[in-house]
């Protein structure tokens, strides 16, 4: 497998390369970017909507297309049209439909009209991992509570490392009373108690609103941040005294222009080593909030919930088994990549003397 | 080595091999060195970084880093123990007890969280006694022998609480602590001042008069070697290039190498701003040797047959030299040896006319004029850090730079020559004073109206590791002041960094690479181009050649002369090196603690200096001349705070000749003697 890694610094190229050598963790970033991409799919690979329906001559791709109502393909209903039952209608004609490898949606009922009750793993129906106590697909809920839970984390990183790094970066830089000040307000902020703001919000929050990613991923970002601003507060400090900077400064550089420039670059492939342990972070996060039930509100798929309804219903183990695997798959996974990194880019080499 | 032959060596190294284990494959950092050293004498290794003399020494104590480093061959014995193959616990008894080692560093050498003595205590405890209380009263006895007063208190005190010298004074103490045999010194006084360096250096002379041991002292300072040593080893790329007594090494030296390192130095008996001889290249990699003799893509005498490895060949009966045209060599003639020196004598006139231009004329208007300029950095204290004293770094300098011109700033560290630098320029908000540039006054300034100004006033940087971005290309670094002052476009912008690097003598290839790549040298001409970008008027260098070797020290002054004869430059020459600073300089001012205590011409300076200050200094200087090894005038103790600087002259409490007068009264800079000779104290010496 061959990267091609243009126009970059030969140093952070050999960083990547002694990345790429470190086998463990680059077999988990192939193993997590595969997760990743399926997740990014996954109206293909899971989904109640067919993936091409042969009907009447014409082609059909109703997977990200608008809703077919039942009469569309000449069922007598209004309302959305269930592609199993219409794979049993056709069967014997010249139509056809083609059915994703798991054809269940993560928030719909699999056995309308019978009793609430998990179901263990049945893979003549194609329920590879059982259902849970409202009757829907587990492996469905756990791939698209992936998806949720990384859009999360992708967002949280975003968010936390842009507030973090613009005022730990001029907290560093402009130093004295804003530093002084700033860092007083982030001393106070952080002693604010996280989990009783969210049960608050969750229990002001207008019933039309309701509780969302957006909103939840707001709440957490508000009270993460602030870890980062130590780090580039101190890496600021430390850049700023170099002599690189000073250069920059006789030759009359403007203030962004330094910190954009010549310092950022300098501090953030430090940076680079702390993402996947925030990642790991903000996912387990997502879990635990779910878990208590102060995250996304029902139906989202998350693992969260699953856990929990795992862990009342202890007699379906299918369901704390998968939703415990996959966390602690993906966990580990993104905890080796981040050792992984974190070798890579270290400067020192192990040394010892006699 | 007549004396030497009579009585057993105490150390001799046979045929050591050292290779470090790296990315690059196996690399053989010593190859083949040998040298034996007799009970009381000393023996110098000097050699350019890289040569392989700190892993020599690194060898011989078995301190090699773990697990790259290794022996693979030769013998190191100690009256005739082989080291090499003694275990881990056996060399442990050995280091500390028979051998000593004092480091370059004596703040990275001292544990910060231990006190003096009972560091120096637990030398004691793992080799002489297991009573503590005899370990300290020990220690303290040692700790007066090194000269340090009151060594009772001093025990109790932690290393940052000690002066650079004492620090330096306490490594050696430990070094010497159990009376070893052999005492190994890497680079001891590279990180003091000079004024430090000669007190450090008398001390190693006198203990070393008293305790007999052998000193193996390594160093780039051909100075030092001159002012120390018995004998000498010539360190070149891992192997030794030539050998012998220090007399015979200095009056006759046999290795093109050798003859090139004492020919690049700069010395005071020089003419000034003549072009420097050099040595051609830098050191090859390790990675990267040639075959035959290491030295030849730098040597002027090559041939084919130098791709054969050179025979270690005896001029005389101490003197080895391992070099193939030995016999061919002319004899040296003192400071024109070199290949080069055809063109150095074509560049020497044009250097004398270029300076006094100015002086000669109606005394034209002078581009800088620096008046009554203080930085005074508050120190702060209390729970409310209110300012409660002012560090004086820069305590009213009065000083004036001519069109064309070079002004020298000399002084120890911690005189405020780097601040005043780095005020002119602006990087500090001076306190006081006027700084007028081209008849405007700088220091009212702020950022937006300061830029036009930076055109003229640039600055090169002592570290070129530190001061280039090592996220950005070479061409990036070089381009970015025209970026700045929005020059041109990116067409001509990419043509004007060719031509610059060319200027300074790089490939243009260079454009495209990254800092790392280059070697400390080529750094700071990457440096010197950014600097010469905006075709400048006036440029602050702060200690820019005191991070590289000799040879490329004297390439990078010669390219600093070259460019301020073709661009009419104004120079403000910041260094402790007073020898490097004359050969440059038109005009000196010798600094301490933030004023100015001697302001004359170099030439001046040098042969008649006035104040004790100067007097010290250059004394201090170890000349490369075993011949003369002059009589030192050492300075005591250190140089004081800036935030409490004594009474009347601050130089008082080092002078000797100081006077009550002296404590009560602050001299003035007055005039003295030639014309333009100002100097601050009360008497005539």
């Amino acid at each position: 497998m061959k990267l091609r890694l243009p126009h970059l610094n030969p140093l952070t190229r050999k960083k990547f390369r002694r990345f790429r050598q470190i086998r463990r963790g680059y077999v988990a970033f192939l193993i997590l970017s595969g997760l990743v991409v399926l997740s990014l799919v996954a109206e293909l690979l899971v989904n109640n909507r067919a993936l091409v329906v042969r009907y009447e001559g014409q082609w059909f791709f109703p997977t990200y297309g608008a809703i077919h109502t039942g009469r569309d393909f000449g069922l007598p209903y209004e309302y959305e049209v269930n592609y199993r039952d219409l794979k049993a209608a056709f069967a014997g004609t010249d139509h056809w439909v083609l059915l994703p490898p798991v054809p269940y949606n993560p928030i719909e009922n699999c056995y309308r009209g019978e009793t609430f009750r998990p179901r263990p793993p049945d893979w003549a129906k194609g329920h590879y991992l059982g259902t849970d106590q409202i009757n829907r697909d587990i492996l469905a809920r756990l791939l698209y509570g992936f998806r949720n839970a990384l859009i999360f984390s992708s967002c949280f990183i975003g968010l936390t490392y842009l507030i973090g790094i613009t005022l730990g970066c001029l907290m560093g830089y402009f130093g004295g009373w804003f530093d002084l000040l700033v860092q007083r307000l982030i001393e106070i902020w952080s002693n604010i108690p996280f989990l009783f703001v969210v049960i608050i919000v969750a229990s002001v929050i207008p019933t039309g609103i309701g509780m969302n990613l957006w909103i939840l991923l707001g709440i957490v970002v508000l009270f993460s941040w602030t870890s980062m601003t130590y780090y580039m507060r101190s890496a600021t400090y430390r850049e700023k005294a170099r002599d690189y900077v000073h250069a920059a400064q006789v030759l009359g550089a403007s203030t962004p222009r330094i910190i954009f420039l010549h310092i950022l670059p300098n501090t953030l492939s430090t940076l680079v080593t702390f993402i996947p342990f925030t990642v790991a972070g903000a996912i387990s996060a997502l879990t635990a909030l779910d878990f208590l039930g102060f995250g996304l509100p029902p139906p989202t798929p998350s693992w969260g919930e699953l856990l929990r309804q795992g862990t009342s219903n202890l007699s379906a183990p299918w369901i704390v088994a998968s939703a415990f695997s996959a966390l602690v798959i993906v966990l580990m996974l993104v905890t080796f990549i981040g050792e992984a990194i974190r070798e890579a880019f270290d400067p020192k080499k192990f040394t010892t003397y006699q | 080595m007549p004396e030497s032959a009579a009585t057993p060596p105490v150390l001799e190294v046979r045929d050591l091999v050292t290779t470090f284990d790296t990315d690059a494959g196996r690399l053989t950092a010593v190859d083949g060195v040998s040298f034996a050293v007799g009970r009381g004498r000393t023996l110098g290794i000097v050699g350019e970084s890289g040569c392989g003399k700190s892993v020599t020494a690194l060898s011989i104590m078995r301190l090699l880093p773990q697990p790259m480093g290794r022996i693979q061959g030769g013998q190191v014995l100690l009256d005739g123990v082989d080291l090499t193959q003694l275990s881990p616990a056996e060399m442990q008894r050995i280091r500390g007890d028979r051998m000593g080692m004092i480091f370059q560093e004596p703040m990275t050498a001292l544990n910060p969280v231990h006190t003096i003595g009972r560091q120096l205590s637990e030398v004691f405890l793992l080799h002489r006694t297991r009573d503590k209380r005899e370990a300290l009263r020990l220690s303290v006895e040692m700790l007066a022998k090194v000269g340090i007063p009151s060594p009772e208190i001093r025990a109790g005190e932690y290393p940052h609480q000690l002066s650079g010298g004492m620090r330096q004074r306490v490594v050696i103490a430990m070094a010497l602590a159990c009376r070893p045999d052999v005492v190994i010194a890497d680079e001891p006084t590279t990180a003091l001042d000079v004024t430090i360096q000669a007190q450090i250096l008398e001390l190693m002379q006198s203990l070393q008069h008293e305790l007999g041991m052998a000193i193996v002292l390594i160093t780039h300072d051909l100075g030092v070697i001159a002012d120390m040593c018995d004998d000498v080893v010539v360190m070149y790329a891992g192997r030794i290039a030539e050998a012998g007594p220090v007399q015979r090494i200095f009056a006759a030296p046999s290795h093109p190498y050798t003859r090139g390192l004492l020919n690049s130095i700069p010395r005071l008996t020089n003419p000034r701003k003549q072009r420097l001889n050099t040595i051609e290249g830098m050191v090859p990699s390790l990675a990267d040797l040639p075959t035959g003799c290491r030295f030849q893509n730098r040597c002027p005498w090559r041939t084919e047959i130098c791709a054969t490895q050179p025979p270690l060949i005896h001029v005389d009966e101490a003197h080895t030299v391992a070099c193939h045209h030995t016999k061919d060599l002319p004899p040296p003639v003192d400071e024109s040896v070199n290949a080069h020196q055809a063109r150095a004598d074509a560049a020497a006139p044009q250097a004398a006319v270029a300076v006094p231009a100015a002086a000669a004329g109606s005394t034209p208007a002078p581009l800088l004029d620096v008046q009554d300029l203080c930085m005074h950095f508050p120190v702060k204290e209390g729970i409310f850090q209110r300012a409660k004293h002012a560090c004086r770094a820069v305590d009213g300098i009065n000083l004036t730079v001519m069109p064309g011109e070079t002004i020298g700033l000399v002084g120890e560290s911690g005189c405020g020559k780097s601040t005043l630098g780095k005020c002119i320029v602006r990087l500090n908000h001076p306190t006081a004073g006027r700084l007028i540039f081209e008849g405007t006054d700088l220091v009212p300034l702020r950022q937006r109206t300061l830029k036009p100004h930076r055109r003229h006033l640039q600055m090169i940087f002592q570290d070129p590791v530190e001061s280039l971005n090592a996220r950005h290309t070479v061409g990036d670094i070089i381009a970015e002041p025209l970026v700045i002052h929005r020059l041109g476009d990116a067409a001509w912008r990419h043509r004007r960094v060719h031509e610059l690097l060319a200027k300074v003598g790089l490939p243009a290839n260079a454009a495209e690479r990254y800092p790392f790549e280059f070697s400390g040298g080529q750094r700071q001409r990457i440096g010197i181009a950014r600097a010469i970008a905006l075709e400048p008027k006036l440029i602050v260098c702060d200690e820019p050649v005191s991070a590289l070797d000799v040879s490329i020290q004297s390439q990078v002054l010669n390219l600093l002369l070259e460019l301020q004869r073709e661009m009419g430059l104004s120079y403000l020459f910041i260094a402790h090196n007073l020898a490097v600073v004359k050969h440059v300089s038109d005009r000196i001012a010798i600094m301490y603690l933030g004023r100015i205590v001697e302001f004359a011409s170099a030439d001046v300076i040098y042969r008649n200096p006035r104040h004790p200050y100067t007097r010290a200094l250059i004394s201090a200087i170890p000349q490369p001349d075993p011949l003369h090894r002059q009589q030192r005038i050492v300075l005591q103790g250190d140089v004081p705070s800036p935030i409490h600087p004594p009474s009347g002259c601050t130089f008082h409490t080092r002078c000797p000749h100081a006077t009550d007068r002296c404590r009560r009264e602050t001299p003035v800079l007055r005039s003295a003697g030639d014309t333009g000779h100002q100097v601050s104290c009360h008497y005539d010496l």
